[in-house]
């Protein structure tokens, strides 16, 4: 009987011990993070830009200036802050999970972005876009007679799907912001009017606008001392990056993404200006702002393959397609879960499904993504 | 064993790569040695096969300067010596620094940077691309010059495994060369100036000695690793990985065989 009891009593206790573990384990310390910006209000007499802006990172935009006193406020917890004469902000002690920021002033419309707080890490604030985006689209790959004699170049069947494929995922499905978009295919796509449609994006963009030029077809380069330019070819030539460059230059925003799929397209990211006859010191398209993306680097092929269903894509927007497409890249190597791509996400998905697919290849090819980043980690993409 | 070359001008099908049924017991590699190209072709298939070997470039698509038969034994590497081909077209490098494999009807097989002569292998120089398995691999990695400015930092990530078909190993940073002068007689190319009005410095190899220890294996494997380089500027980041080179590592039943055309 006293065995018994005993037996009861020590089961009992253990019981006890379990429950007290388990609250114990239910109470414990909550991991927290913190979330840093800056907010920035328009210049005074820039009556037509109603909004602030805030960003992760210390960037003012032109035509803006810090703003001081803005409320920023974690929706359901007690953290706030107030951004200070620089327009910066940081909340700690933040619970580590998706969070919504409300950022509000007197002057301004309040506004609201998702930020996922990592434990024990400072998370910048993604920017919270208020213009309007710009989508150049351009694919190639038809030529004129005269292309045809001079270059050479094989036919592609691939760009045209290209460009429907971005269309349809990074533009129409993208809740990012509003947008226009331009597209020229194959005998549209000459030099004269993807220039011009440059410089009056050049003129027309605000300084809170982006764009996005995206490019499928043959292109060249990697080889500056020597025989040819960095050049994308179109329907009746070549548009050097340095064209290119001039073409949007006076653009009011540093917000501008290059994407490229084609042969030795990582010219275009390495900041070599080859024509016109250029100073390197200029580094085309290595400016603080832009992105650049390209689906080889500088001396690399880039792949064409053919799908089941006999369709032809290049093999990087095939890739940049499907990372964005449902938020893969979102929730996959350096995603982070938070209803948003950002161009590191992209590119880590990408360069690390292209390099896949070619390392299954059973020769020698190898094609590997490039990417510059001029400040901060853009968001290119919202689901 | 090797039939006569045939001299043509043709376009390869476009990027596409349609692979033919040999692709995966066919595969090649080509370097530049000396003044001559060397062409490794293994075959790791049970009957011997005919191939054609395209020497060309890359330019809006496969250029295929001048072409030649190769007839590859069953298990061996049949390792040939053919000059470096020039290309006399106004567009494209001056030299051919790619080699396409298809086989008889014309279905890729593979293709290969000539390395040496192709820009992106700039980097290194190998001491062997054919290695027996139990043999190290050992390559020499240089640094870029051309990111050397004032407010750029490059950097390089080698990774510490490599792979070899299903095995992996380590790769080793045997040593670190920095930058030294070297006295030198002159110049191997014209400088129009008096020689003999001056001293004559040239920089030692800059980089680093990278060996990999291979193991016992059967047939033939690449031995691959990744390399990525970060070039940072005020502007903000560069990144992109780095071509390797493509050693063989062949098993004890494999066969060279080296012959001249």
């Amino acid at each position: 009987m006293g065995g018994q009891q005993m037996k009861r009593t020590a089961l009992i206790s253990l019981i006890i011990s379990c429950i007290v573990t388990v609250a114990g384990c239910s109470f414990g310390p909550t991991p927290t993070g913190s979330i840093e910006g800056y907010v920035y209000e328009p210049e005074d007499g820039q009556v037509s830009r109603s909004s602030f802006i805030a960003k992760g990172f210390q960037l003012v935009p032109e035509g803006y200036q810090p703003l001081e006193g803005a409320l920023v406020k974690v929706t359901g917890t007690t953290n706030i802050a107030y951004t200070n004469s620089q327009g910066y902000f940081r909340i700690d002690s933040i619970p580590a999970r998706l969070q919504t920021v409300t950022i509000a002033h007197p002057n301004y419309k309040p506004q609201s972005i998702s930020v996922w707080v990592q434990a024990n890490r400072v998370t910048p604030l993604p920017d919270i876009l208020t213009g309007v985006g710009y989508y150049l689209l351009i694919g190639v790959g038809r030529y004129d007679s005269n292309i045809q004699n001079t270059w050479h170049p094989k036919p592609l069947a691939g760009p045209p799907n290209d460009v429907e494929n971005i269309r349809t995922v990074l533009i129409e499905q993208n809740t990012l912001a509003k947008y226009e978009s331009i597209e020229f295919v194959n005998e549209t796509a000459t030099v004269e009017a993807v220039l011009d449609t440059a410089r009056h994006l050049a003129h027309t963009l605000d300084s809170e606008d982006y764009l996005v030029i995206y490019f499928s077809g043959h292109s060249m380069g990697g080889d500056p001392e020597h025989y040819y330019p960095d050049a994308l070819l179109v329907y009746d030539g070549l548009i050097t990056d340095g064209q290119l460059q001039d073409a949007l230059s006076g653009i009011a925003t540093d917000d501008v993404t290059l994407i490229i799929d084609g042969c030795n397209s990582g010219a275009f990211a390495d900041g070599h200006e080859t024509w016109p006859p250029a100073n390197r010191v200029l580094r085309a398209f290595q400016r603080e702002g832009y992105t650049v993306i390209t689906a080889s680097d500088p001396d690399e092929s880039a792949l064409e393959i053919k799908l089941d269903d006999g369709t032809s894509r290049g093999l990087f927007t095939y890739y940049f397609v499907e990372g964005l497409d449902q938020g893969r890249a979102d929730r996959t190597y350096a995603g982070n879960y938070d209803g948003r791509i950002t161009v590191t996400e992209i590119y880590e998905y990408v360069s690390r499904k292209v390099s896949n697919y070619c390392a299954k290849l059973s020769n020698d090819f190898t094609q590997t993504v490039t990417l510059f980043q001029g400040s901060g980690d853009p968001v290119i993409y919202q689901y | 064993m090797i039939i006569l070359l045939i001299v043509v001008f043709a376009s390869l099908p476009a990027r596409a790569l349609a692979e033919s049924g040999l692709s995966n017991t066919i595969s090649a590699i080509a370097w530049k040695e000396g003044g001559n190209v060397k062409l490794a072709v293994a075959n790791t298939g049970n009957e011997s096969q005919l191939i054609w070997a395209g020497f060309g470039y890359q330019l809006f698509g496969a250029k295929v300067v001048t072409k030649v038969a190769l007839e590859v034994p069953a298990q061996t590497i049949l390792l040939t010596t053919h000059p470096v081909v020039k290309n006399n077209d106004s567009h494209g490098p001056s030299l051919c620094d790619m080699v396409y494999v298809s086989d008889i009807n014309g279905n890729s097989i593979s293709q290969s940077k000539i390395y040496g002569i192709h820009p992106s292998t700039r980097y290194y120089q190998v001491e062997a691309y054919l290695v027996p398995a139990g043999k190290p691999v050992i390559i020499w990695l240089g640094t870029p010059d051309s990111d050397s400015q004032p407010g750029v930092q490059t950097y390089l990530d080698i990774s510490q495994r490599y792979s070899l078909g299903e095995f992996t190993g380590n790769v080793v940073v045997e040593k670190v060369y920095t930058g030294i002068l070297n006295r030198t007689k002159g110049k191997d190319f014209k400088c129009f100036c008096d020689e003999k009005d001056y001293h004559h410095f040239t920089f030692g190899w800059r980089g680093l000695l990278l060996t990999m220890e291979t193991p016992e294996i059967k047939g033939i494997e690449r031995l691959k690793f990744k390399m990525t380089k970060y070039v940072k500027s005020k502007e903000g980041l560069l990144r992109h990985d780095l071509a390797t080179p493509p050693v063989m590592v062949y098993g004890k039943e494999i066969t060279v065989i080296t012959s001249e055309y």
